[in-house]
């Protein structure tokens, strides 16, 4: 014989919930999937481009080259976990970022963070030219 | 005298776990997730953006206005795919005014000389603002 619930007793018990909790299980799962809690930035880049209006690099520019083998600030080889100190201690010059073919862009990224931390107003990020251009 | 005569009280019925305090923690953690969480467009390619510690806060990133670079240096914005392809779109859009700025999305390990050219090729299309996306230093 098959039990059945009388109305009173399913008015007593409440509704089923078992289809919410279905329903609720599955919109938690979407959201794990498709949200993403990484937290973003964007840096403004500016670059210097020939021939436009902007005024040319002067003397007193410090030069920073990033290549894949590491950082050269004015021709010196500097650690980079000494850059931003270095930066720091140029005291407001001009700083132009030469970025080599083989340089990563990571390492463009940290060297645009430690002038930024190092309080430099005027950076500069130019490409550097290939032999034969 | 009187005999008592007690009927045995009615066994209850044993009765489900309760869930009520489970619906109520799952909505809790679906609320969280609701608000805490981006629900970003997926990247064209894979890519892993470098890290920085000084920046502006971004806002949702508009896929319609982001320029991808995989770290091999290939490009996709929007629909379009390819140096010349995506170059065109973004002089068009530009010169329609449709893009004042453009936000570079590039995997680290991408040549910083290809990124930076492509900067300068943006800014001569007539795009005012570029902007380097990078993941926040934790």
């Amino acid at each position: 014989m098959a039990f059945r619930m009388t109305p009173q007793e399913k008015q007593r018990r409440g509704p089923d919930l078992t289809p919410v909790m279905d329903v609720v299980f599955i919109l938690v799962v979407f959201f794990m999937v498709v949200s993403t809690f990484s937290d973003t930035l964007v840096k403004p880049m500016q670059v210097s481009l020939p021939g436009s209006d902007e005024p040319a690099a002067t003397p007193d520019t410090a030069r920073l080259t990033l290549t894949a083998a590491g950082l050269q600030l004015d021709d010196q080889p500097v650690p980079q976990d000494e850059l931003a100190a270095r930066l720091a201690a140029l005291g407001g010059r001009p700083l132009a970022i030469v970025a080599s073919a083989d340089a990563p862009y990571k390492m463009l990224l940290d060297a645009l963070d430690a002038a930024q931390a190092a309080g430099l107003a005027d950076v500069k990020v130019q490409a550097q030219q290939e032999a034969g251009q | 005298m009187s005999t008592g005569f007690t009927l045995p009280r009615p066994q209850r019925r044993a009765r489900g776990a309760n869930i009520l305090p489970l619906i109520n923690v799952v909505f809790l953690l679906l609320m969280f997730i609701v608000l805490a969480g981006v629900i970003r467009t997926p990247d064209p390619f894979a890519l892993t953006p470098p890290v920085a510690a000084q920046g502006e806060d971004a806002p949702q990133p508009d896929p319609l206005t982001t320029l991808y670079v995989s770290g091999a240096g290939e490009l996709r914005f929007a629909d379009a795919a390819g140096d010349e392809a995506v170059l065109t779109e973004i002089a068009r859009r530009a010169s329609a005014g449709e893009l004042a700025s453009v936000t570079l999305r590039a995997d680290a390990g991408a040549p910083a000389a290809r990124v930076v050219k492509l900067v300068e090729a943006l800014r001569s299309s007539g795009v005012g603002r570029v902007e380097l996306q990078a993941e926040r230093r934790p």
